[in-house]
């Protein structure tokens, strides 16, 4: 059982997301592999109410800090111009093109074994 | 469990944390558990200009699984020791 978590059990956290997305709530529950039960859920940057209570899975989870600002709680990132977080996953831009190139040069390839054993 | 056992001699240790979605934090090590999830106290981001989203964080738990890189400082690990115990791991594993 992880005790990481515990000290944050009834705080107001901030939990970043796989998709990128960026969220304040007061952590109800957690297990062994970090599924978050939250709630209050408000949106971090606009302040804006997404849910009342939330499950949120574990592998979405990137990471999630305890808020400590009691006198400024909602700080106001609106009017800070913030750039969006990336997501975490790794991916190639126009991959399809890449394997256009692998698949064409393999055809190639394949066409000049067989006019080799042609001759 | 190597690296479980190694992380746990870094606590205390300031280290920087690189994750998945670029995000570089730093801070201090303060635990670590059995699927290398951190928790860092004292963090600073490094371009928070651009992710103020932790301005207000000082103590985070961060994911095992989304972690990229953890930077050492050169003289907290001793390589010749880690890659020794990998090796001892690895054979003790095969048996």
């Amino acid at each position: 059982m992880s005790p990481l978590l515990k000290d944050f059990l009834n705080k107001r956290i901030v939990v970043i997301t796989t998709e990128g997305q960026c969220v304040c709530a007061t952590l109800e529950g957690f297990d062994n592999s970090t599924n978050l039960l939250i709630s209050q859920v408000k949106n971090r940057v606009s302040g804006e109410k997404i849910a009342s209570s939330y499950v949120l899975r574990g592998n979405q989870v990137v990471c999630c800090g305890l808020l400590e600002d009691s006198a400024n709680p909602e700080l106001d990132l609106a009017s800070l111009g913030v750039a969006p977080l990336k997501d975490t996953r790794n991916y190639v831009p126009n991959e399809h093109v890449v394997w256009q190139h692998v698949w064409a040069k393999k055809q190639q390839q394949t066409l000049h074994t067989s006019s080799d054993t042609n001759t | 469990m190597l690296f479980f056992s190694f992380f746990k001699t870094l606590v205390d240790q300031e280290v920087t944390v690189e994750l998945k979605n670029d995000i570089e934090l730093k801070g201090t090590l303060k635990s670590v558990d059995q699927f290398l999830n951190l928790k860092l106290d004292n963090i600073s981001c490094s371009d928070e200009s651009k992710y103020p989203h932790l301005l207000s964080v000082r103590n985070i738990f961060i994911r095992g699984s989304t972690v990229r890189y953890v930077y050492l400082d050169k003289n907290m690990v001793d390589t010749n020791l880690l890659q020794d115990a990998a090796r001892r791991e690895a054979m003790s594993s095969r048996k």
